[in-house]
């Protein structure tokens, strides 16, 4: 049996739990499955914003890519298009800067969800260091927490709008 | 007191039996493939693997050090089989068997395969693909200032050239531990106590690239105290430096911790500091690399010594090293017995084994000089550079010598 298709029975029990010993991941991740029961190489999961930051109460859709060396070498994990505004993301991609997904920091002992926990986490603490979106690193390297407060939720009203109407 | 815990464990109710059987069978299992490992092999850092995802791991990384999954410390060793473990495995599937069980025949199945796997590979001796006997180690010559070289051709291992692939550029031979390069690592992803183990590598591996990219740097402080306490110190004073430059990437909470523990050390440093000064400095902790910079330049006056890396001139301190490189090399090529320098290595290297072959016996003879013997010698040089020349000819015929018994 493949190492995925284990790591998906441990998923399913896991986040079905409502023990936090058994389920430390409630209140961060919401549900992680494959897109397709038959393919275990498409994933989709969904987090909910940190508390604390802008991104509170809000969701985000997140896609993983599996690849048939997994795990070997790491998943490719991406949000959704213009799915949330963070230095370390890509908006219009997706696509996701953390060093761990990255093959030359990646170690087989993660599994998925260390991976989107870690995406969690970078909503909690962007890395203006290395950001892939310009503006809003230098926004937070100038330490204005107010306008980045303040860009994020104006993006995010206008996401859920042009969703709802 | 050998059977405290036997007794112990026989007084106890199911449930503390239960957790203390998960626990043994979960310290069974694979971190790589999630399964059980019927041939777990122990890395030197302690942790167990299946012996063919070890092997994958490091077959997927060639352009990397060898590195433990878990604790990504440097695997400098061949692992080695942990039989305890093994035979807990096998004495569960033993007392557990049941021979109509599908699945169980399938474990059994796979325990089979996968010792046989092993024991053909420990026969013909090709154990992880000879990944140990092909590779080479980064060592740091004590003899030389401490200069990393290649274990396998002892060619001197630039952490600027290793950069990118981690290969011997003199033999070819994969770097299986840390050459310089690359420091970064993820110090939220570990428990405090495996921080703690890799705060310890990576302050090891920063002395070494300290000492290595700027040999002549220190030469200051060498020459005017002999006595080896004395060359440590200008290492230790750059640690915190380094960490605190590098501390600026990572987030707060680990940078209260990382400054603490700085702290401490400029404090053990810089005991005879005026109160007042210190104050000045501890308070300014959390301010960016301004700071920084102020902070070092007072540690340099305070101590009277150079102090070449600071925050805002990383990159000015890479150009120095870049320098001296050059430095290096042109004092190579100047040298008329047939250096191989790092530019033009491929038609000095020739002309250089010629020369050494014909002078083959007499370099022979010429062993490394024991740290006493550079020590004295390490005092003129500063003074005298011609008198650096003809050490460092000997020892690089002595180098050639080794490489071209291969």
């Amino acid at each position: 049996m493949s190492r995925i298709t284990k790591e998906y029975r441990v998923i399913l029990k896991t986040l079905a739990s409502d023990d936090p010993i058994v389920n430390p991941y409630r209140g961060i991740i919401r549900s992680l499955n494959p897109i397709d029961e038959t393919d275990l190489s498409r994933w989709e999961a969904k987090i909910y914003g940190p508390s604390h930051t802008p991104y509170e109460n809000y969701q985000f859709h997140i896609l993983i890519d599996v690849p048939s060396s997994y795990p070997m070498t790491p998943p490719r994990i991406n949000f959704e298009q213009n799915d949330i505004l963070h230095c370390n993301v890509k908006s219009a991609t997706g696509e996701i800067c953390l060093d761990i997904l990255k093959p030359e920091d990646w170690t087989p002992v993660w599994d998925l969800l260390h991976c989107v926990h870690a995406v969690w986490r970078l909503l909690r603490e962007p890395v203006c260091d290395s950001p892939l979106d310009v503006d809003m690193g230098n926004i937070i390297r100038c330490a204005d927490e107010s306008a980045y407060q303040g860009i994020v939720k104006y993006f995010l009203a206008e996401r859920e709008r042009s969703r709802y109407h | 007191m050998v059977d405290e815990l036997h007794n112990r464990l026989l007084h106890q109710g199911n449930g503390t039996k239960d957790a203390i059987l998960y626990k043994i069978i979960e310290s069974l299992v694979c971190s790589i493939c999630h399964d059980y490992m019927f041939v777990p092999m122990m890395t030197p850092c302690g942790h167990n693997y299946c012996y063919g995802c070890l092997n994958t791991w490091f077959a997927s990384n060639t352009q990397k050090e060898l590195a433990c999954p878990q604790c990504r410390s440097d695997i400098t060793t061949i692992p080695a089989l942990n039989t305890t473990l093994q035979q807990y495995l096998s004495f569960i599937l033993d007392k557990l068997s049941s021979e109509n069980d599908e699945s169980f025949k399938k474990l059994l199945t796979t325990k089979i395969r996968e010792e046989t796997d092993y024991k053909l590979d420990k026969e013909k001796d090709t154990l992880f693909e000879k990944v140990f006997k092909n590779s080479a180690l980064a060592v740091a010559d004590d003899s030389d200032d401490g200069i990393t070289r290649c274990s396998n051709c002892h060619w001197e291992l630039d952490p600027d050239e290793v950069e990118d692939g981690n290969v011997c550029p003199h033999c070819n031979a994969r770097i299986r531990n840390y050459a310089g390069g690359r420091d970064e690592f993820d110090e939220e992803e570990y428990s405090e106590g495996e921080l703690d183990e890799i705060r310890e590598s990576m302050r090891r591996r920063r002395e070494d690239q300290f000492t290595s990219t700027d040999p002549f740097a220190n030469r200051d402080d060498i020459s005017s105290e002999e006595d080896s306490s004395s060359e440590e110190e200008p290492m230790r004073e750059h640690i915190p430096q380094g960490r605190w430059a590098s501390s600026h990437n990572r987030s707060i909470a680990v940078d209260a911790v990382d400054d603490e523990e700085d702290e401490e050390e400029l404090e053990e440093d810089e005991e005879d500091m005026d109160s007042d000064l210190k104050d000045f400095i501890e308070d300014d902790e959390d301010d960016e690399d301004e700071d920084g910079s102020r902070r070092n330049l007072i540690l340099s006056a305070l101590n009277n010594r150079q102090v070449i890396i600071t925050d805002d001139e990383e990159d000015e301190g890479r150009e120095h090293t870049t320098d001296e490189e050059e430095h290096d090399s042109d004092f190579y090529e100047h040298n008329d017995e047939g250096f191989a320098s790092g530019d033009s290595l491929d038609e000095d290297r020739k002309e250089a084994i010629q020369v050494q072959s014909s002078s083959d016996s007499e370099d022979r003879s010429i062993s490394y000089p024991s740290s006493s013997d550079v020590k004295d010698k390490d005092e003129p040089d500063t003074e005298d550079f011609d008198d650096l020349q003809p050490r460092r000819q000997k020892r690089f015929r002595v180098v050639l010598g080794e490489s071209d018994d291969e």
